[in-house]
């Protein structure tokens, strides 16, 4: 077993094949050897970390994808943006929680979850326009009148005005 | 100052009177400065009114500033502000799966919808070219209306060196025109980084052999694909 202790001290025991589903883990065990030292995790809240591990308890003995693998190669299929119904069920939280989620992810590199979470949020994004964009993120527009004039612009060749 | 009516305002006295003086041995009792007083008044209400108006005008205005300000302020602690470029731009790479430029829409180009989010993700955007890269052509609804699609070079040279996919779908009826032939130029002049060209109709398909042939002498047939193969 493995102890792991969140940013707001909170200490969550893991079977090591799950909490080893994290490259950052897997590492730092590595590096210490065997130990019962708590490993501190200082970027992830308990509630985070609670999610992170029902993820990889759900996905344990799951291969792990290689090292290098990256969404920007050739492969058209592999940017596919379907997620399994586990998954999808799993990432159905509000948006601070789904992004706290692929901070994690990041942080922690899990890179079959970051996946998962990018992908969700790519849904969010397609078939929208950029004003239901930034309504759906609370994002400002915050374009200079230059660049606004430019926009106008490549507006109207989407339109072919 | 807010507006001091003068005027007493009798408007049964003023009904009895009309109702019952009237004729040549009338006495009427009006003179004209109760007139001038109530022209005085409406002149006072009217400027009132313009006065209020331009205050509802100025705070329907600080209004829409406050509101401004508030979304700006949540904004800057927004959870999608935390994600580090990195992460944002693997998210716009699944989103940017194919940029459909013939639909007059944003919804289907969403490369060029989110360069139009903010700032930042102009940039991001603007800073990775294979986001622009991928792209499906109706031939068919291609414009007649700009001899050049400018919306193809665009996307064009913001892919810079990446490798290109390209749909080019579905048959045009007849012959094409130089609106098509003008397409097929654009992307032949593109052969050395066609990665996928998918082409549905074979007039397309000897109009994209024919031009700049000298850059895609060594094309063969696995360089193109149709709806039905793919299957």
């Amino acid at each position: 077993m493995v102890t792991l202790v969140t940013s707001d001290n909170e200490k969550f025991t893991a079977d090591k094949e799950v909490a080893e589903r994290s490259v950052l883990i897997k590492n730092m065990l590595e590096d210490v050897g065997e130990s019962d030292q708590p490993i501190p995790l200082p970027n992830v809240s308990s509630s985070v970390l609670k999610k992170v591990l029902e993820y990889c308890e759900h996905h344990r003995g799951e291969p792990l994808p290689a090292a290098d693998a990256d969404t920007t190669q050739d492969d058209t299929r592999k940017r596919t943006t379907d997620i399994s119904e586990w998954d999808q069920k799993f990432i159905t939280v509000d948006q601070e929680m789904l992004f706290e989620i692929i901070l994690a992810a990041n942080y922690l590199d899990i890179k079959s979850l970051l996946d998962v979470g990018c992908k969700t949020v790519a849904n969010m994004i397609k078939g929208k326009t950029p004003e239901e964009i930034r309504k759906l993120f609370n994002i400002v527009n915050d374009f200079t009148p230059e660049e606004e004039a430019q926009i106008k612009k490549e507006n109207e060749w989407a339109e072919d005005r | 100052m807010s507006f001091q009516q003068r005027t007493n305002i009798d408007f049964a006295d003023v009904r009895r009177r009309l109702r019952s003086e009237y004729g040549p041995a009338t006495r009427f009792e009006v003179t004209g400065l109760q007139v001038a007083e109530v022209e005085k008044d409406l002149r006072d209400c009217e400027s009132e009114i313009h006065r209020l108006r331009s205050r509802i005008i100025f705070l329907q205005n600080q209004h829409r500033r406050l509101e401004e300000y508030k979304a700006s302020l949540r904004f800057l602690v927004s959870p999608i502000r935390k994600l580090p470029n990195e992460t944002i731009i693997r998210i716009f790479d699944y989103a940017c799966d194919i940029n459909e430029l013939t639909s007059k829409k944003l919804e289907t180009m969403p490369t060029l919808a989110i360069s139009m989010v903010c700032s930042r993700w102009r940039d991001l955007t603007q800073a990775y070219p294979i986001l622009w890269s991928r792209l499906r052509i109706i031939m068919p609804d291609l414009s007649p209306n700009h001899p050049r699609f400018r919306l193809l070079l665009h996307y064009l040279d913001f892919s810079q060196q990446s490798p290109l996919t390209i749909q080019l779908e579905k048959i045009v009826q007849g012959d094409l025109q130089s609106h098509h032939l003008g397409v097929c130029a654009d992307i032949t002049a593109l052969a050395d980084r066609w990665q996928l060209l998918a082409v549905w109709d074979s007039k397309v398909y000897i109009a994209l052999n024919s031009t700049r042939w000298s850059v895609s002498i060594s094309l063969c047939w696995r360089h193109f694909y149709s709806k039905y193969y793919d299957r």
